[in-house]
């Protein structure tokens, strides 16, 4: 009896494999291939700049810093030549980031946004905080080429 | 009593009362725009509106509105809501929301109240302001775009601190606040608009665009500049202080604030500040590790010790220390290097503290100046001395409409409220009183029945103010006779007088006579807690009371009683009194090392020359300080110190009150607390110190002195000693014609305001004033360099030429660098105590 069933059992995992054998595979062989993500994606923050002047569209309200469950936003503002509030740093701290993108939502402004890039792996921690500047432009990504 | 109804619950509450008032009580929250507790109502904004039921219905203003018996109030009422949210709309009209930037939003009412009753959109539209904003002033930044009218800062400025800057300007929709000819603000820069403003229309310059007022870490302590010790918070972010606003409405100043609890912090961010001890190499001052420093200095204290004895050496510490500081300074002193050379402050900061404590038993009090109905101002420029304490005057007079008499020898702030103007000749204060004594005496306003039970040596008193007819005060103050005896029958006359004197602006010597003077007139009429002596110094009345005296060990004990000091210390203690700070600063001075913490006597010593060859003799001199101030400059060893708001500790303000301050930073570089100094070279001079926090340090004052906290009020036994005047002028000749006089000023305190920027930006430079009349005498223009002469030295100053100043006389305040020192004399020394005179001057062009 055991042997009967047995041998089904063992046959049907065969079944399996060679059925696998034979359909597409699912994994993506990256870093030679990527995905491309969907425009709905929570990648890393990136700051929007005013597409009129150039600069950037934040204002140094800090309600991004605040709303931050996880504190990962460090803002820094002054007073500036004409007596405006200037930006000095803004910093977000990627390692602490969990891509919740309350800040987008607090933003009064529109001044940030959740990136559609996901590669965030760097070789040191401080990498992992991003200054205005890249965040900006977005971080430069060192891509694996053959 | 009156009883109402408020929400369905009644509420019995005093006569006069508002319904705010009566609501507060409950515990019930109307909200408010245009409405201060400090300040007389005036229903502007409309937002408390609340719903009466009973008797007439209608809606009516909170904060405006009395209570009535039988009144039946809704406070919560979908009409009330609605009526509340319309006005928000209106007012949102033409505020700009410009939130995000501006420094205000989070703790905005009208932001907080627009997010209450959800007014989320505007019926209405119309044009916004669009004012220039005002980026001229110094300190305060006006956006009167964001002005909603409600007029605190227009009241504050006139009800509080009698400036009156600013005023409505316009009518309708144009109507603003400003100044006369829109030009920028030239007030006392008290900053109180900016606490009260309830938008964002006027902002601290200081705080502009720097953070957010969420992020602030708010800490609650204590203001290191005068002896009222006002609290306040500081706003802290990532460890710089950005704020400060006044706090706590049970403390001396209920939140109010002066221009240096304001804006005067800054020096503890200042670029120049200490951040390694230095060591004297080669002529030199070279950074060095904290541990060659200390054992440098102790071994240079030990060497002295052995070769000469330890009277050789001495310490003089401040009035700004804290009370713990203050203790084991003298500990260290006394036990560790074994002598009772120990003073602070010029040696004298305590003399007016040490009368009230035997005449009177407690160190007087200010809380009573509000309620009183007669106040003597008594050589007091309280606007530049002490200005929250004038506060008190100015809301007495005013509202309370009490008598003000403003003794001083020239016209103050408040001169121009007073019943009477006395303008004596400085340094007669005591013919003035005993003149008044006199007066009370023969026309029989003295309070009998308090001066047989509560006083002693009256007769004694009363023969020595015999002496003081009207004539004999009007030969020596110049004032007349009429006004002495008016003068004191208001006195005598009032219910509540307060007397209120601001020490150190007498000649040395003389503040402890001035204040038994005084005392005696408060005694006599039976007001023993109407005294208020205000001192000049965050701490000068816990350094006396810490021991920090030649002659007193802590809690003013003498020395005889040190034994039970011995026990707690573990150490023989000298019994022969020390020498002063004046002794120390003499011809004959025999010290060879000195330990000044925190005091710099080149800037509070009269006659610096002689004062900076006694330092450049000595053998070993060890400066412990925030800056590298002039003496320090000139140190062997200079320990970098903590400023108030790094470190932790006690202040005891001019009323004997002990208030906390607590770290709200860490201390820049590698400076310490004086605590941990201080311990620290006692443990390495072979006296041991171990304390973790200075609550452990004032365990063991508590132990030693029971009444550290000091008795708060007139405890029933009073003495009156009679006080003759003394000739503190100098002789008028034809060399030096004017007489000087030293004057308060409400940016500079001591030497660490001028290291804040925000002060010495607002403070008009080092100058001289002088009548007009002797100006033109001398053929002296205003605005020009002068120079100032005495017997003793001179200084250069610019000139300013006033119609208000008495004839004879000059007047410098305490800018720094004026050179007052330079040209006051050196105190003499007589029947065992020192003397000073108030010198004469001449100016001539430069």
């Amino acid at each position: 009896m055991f042997l009967v069933t047995d041998t089904y059992h063992f046959c049907r995992g065969l079944a399996q494999i060679f059925y696998h054998l034979f359909t597409p595979s699912v994994t993506l062989q990256y870093p030679a291939k990527r995905w491309e993500m969907p425009e709905r994606w929570r990648g890393v923050v990136r700051l929007v700049l005013d597409e009129k002047t150039g600069k950037g569209k934040c204002v140094g309200c800090y309600l991004c810093a605040r709303m931050c469950p996880a504190q990962a936003i460090e803002i820094n503002t002054i007073e500036g030549p004409d007596h405006e509030k200037q930006v000095e740093s803004f910093e977000v701290d990627i390692s602490r980031c969990i891509f919740c993108g309350l800040c987008t939502e607090a933003c009064p402004k529109g001044a940030i946004t959740l990136s559609r890039d996901y590669e965030l792996a760097v070789y040191d921690r401080s990498g992992m905080v991003y200054e205005q500047e890249v965040l900006q432009q977005g971080p430069v990504i060192k891509r694996y080429t053959k | 009593m009156i009883t109402l109804t408020i929400d369905g619950r009644e509420i019995q509450v005093e006569e006069g009362a508002t319904i705010l008032q009566a609501a507060e009580k409950m515990g019930i929250r109307i909200p408010t725009l245009c409405h201060d507790r400090r300040l007389l109502p005036v229903g502007a904004c409309r937002i408390c509106l609340v719903e009466v039921e009973n008797p007439r219905p209608g809606l009516v203003p909170a904060c405006a509105t009395l209570v009535a018996e039988g009144l039946v109030i809704k406070t919560a009422t979908d009409k009330v809501k609605k009526v509340r949210k319309t006005i928000l709309e209106l007012l949102l009209i033409n505020h700009p929301l410009d939130c995000p930037v501006c420094d205000k939003a989070g703790e905005c009412s009208l932001q907080d109240l627009t997010y209450e009753y959800g007014v989320s959109e505007n019926r209405f539209s119309g044009k916004k302001a669009a004012l220039r904003i005002d980026v001229v002033s110094p300190l305060i930044e006006r956006n009167l775009n964001r002005c909603i009218l409600c007029g605190k800062c227009v009241r504050i400025c006139d009800e509080l601190m009698d400036v009156a800057e600013t005023g409505f300007i316009g009518r309708g929709y144009e109507a603003r606040v400003g100044t006369d000819f829109d030009r920028p603000l030239d007030c006392e820069f008290c900053g109180q608009c900016l606490d009260i403003c309830p938008v964002g229309a006027l902002t601290s310059r200081l705080f502009k665009h720097r953070g957010r007022v969420w992020e602030l870490e708010k800490v609650e302590t204590t203001c290191a500049y005068c002896g009222l010790g006002c609290a306040f918070t500081l706003g802290v972010k990532r460890g710089k202080i950005l704020k400060a606003r006044g706090a706590d409405s049970s403390s001396i100043n209920d939140e109010n604030l002066c221009v240096r609890g304001h804006f005067g912090w800054g020096y503890i961010h200042h670029p120049e500040r200490l951040t390694k001890p230095l060591l004297k190499k080669e002529g030199r001052l070279v950074a060095v590790s904290w541990k060659e420093a200390l054992h440098e200095a102790v071994r240079r204290f030990r060497q002295i010790k052995e070769k000469v004895g330890p009277d050789a050496l001495a310490g003089i510490g401040s009035p700004r220390l804290t009370n713990e500081e203050v203790y084991l300074f003298q500990r260290f002193i006394r036990a560790g290097l074994g002598t009772n050379n120990i003073d602070h402050a010029g040696g004298y900061g305590h003399a007016g503290l040490s009368a009230l404590k035997d005449s009177l038993g407690y160190p007087g009090t200010v809380k009573n100046l509000q309620d009183s109905d007669c106040i003597l101002l008594l050589r007091s420029d309280l606007s530049e001395t002490h200005p929250v304490a004038g506060i008190k005057v100015n809301l007495a007079v005013k509202r309370g409409r009490a008598a003000l008499i403003v003794a001083n020898p020239y016209p103050i702030k408040f001169s121009r409220h007073a019943k009477q103007s006395l303008i004596y000749r400085p340094g007669n204060e005591i013919a003035l009183l005993n003149g008044m004594v006199r007066v009370m005496i023969e026309e029989n306003l003295i309070n009998r029945e308090f001066v047989n039970t509560s006083t002693s040596g009256f007769d004694a008193m009363s023969k020595v103010a015999a002496a003081y007819t009207p004539d004999k005060v009007k030969e020596l103050t110049g004032v007349e006779p009429a006004a002495v005896i008016e003068a004191a029958r208001t006195y005598a006359r009032a219910e509540r007088p307060a007397i209120v004197i601001s020490a150190g602006y007498a000649p040395l010597g003389e503040d402890d006579r001035l204040v038994q003077a005084a005392i005696n007139l408060a005694l006599i009429t039976g007001n023993p807690e109407g005294i208020a002596y205000l001192v000049e110094r965050n701490n000068s009345s816990g350094a006396f009371w810490m021991g920090a005296v030649p002659s007193l060990l802590p809690g003013r004990q003498p020395l005889k009683n040190k034994g039970e000091f011995e026990e707690v210390w573990g150490a023989a203690l000298p019994g022969k009194e020390g020498m002063s700070a004046l002794d120390i600063f003499n011809e004959q001075s025999v010290i060879r090392g000195l330990y000044l913490v925190g005091e710099n006597p080149l800037a509070a010593c009269p006659d610096p020359v002689r004062t900076r060859q006694v330092l450049e003799e000595l053998e070993l001199l060890v400066v412990q300080d925030l800056f590298l101030t002039e003496v320090a400059a000139m140190a062997d060893i200079v320990f970098p110190a903590a400023g108030f708001a790094e470190k932790e500790g006690t202040y005891t303000n001019t009323e004997g009150r002990v208030q906390e301050i607590k770290p709200a930073l860490t201390p820049v570089g590698e400076a310490r607390p004086d605590l941990d100094i201080i311990s620290e070279l006692s443990r390495l001079m072979g006296h041991e110190m171990s304390y973790s926090s200075a609550a452990e340090v004032r365990a063991e004052i508590k132990k030693l002195v029971p009444d550290f906290e000091q008795a708060k009020a007139f405890e029933g036994k009073g003495k009156l000693v009679g006080i003759e005047q003394r000739d503190v002028v100098e002789e008028i000749s034809k060399d030096y014609p004017l007489i000087l006089m030293d004057g308060g000023l409400r940016f500079h305190s001591g030497s660490l305001s001028r290291y804040s920027s925000a002060l010495t930006g607002v403070s008009p430079e080092a100058r001289v004033e002088m009548s007009s009349l002797d100006a033109k005498s001398n053929e002296i223009e205003g605005g020009r360099q002068v120079k100032v002469r005495s017997r003793y030295g001179e200084t250069l100053l610019q000139v300013a030429v006033n119609d208000r100043l008495p004839q004879g006389r000059v007047l410098i305040r305490r800018y720094p660098k004026s050179g007052l020192m330079n040209l006051l004399p050196q105190p003499e020394f007589k029947d065992g105590r020192y003397e000073g005179k108030i010198c004469t001057v001449k100016v001539v062009k430069a």
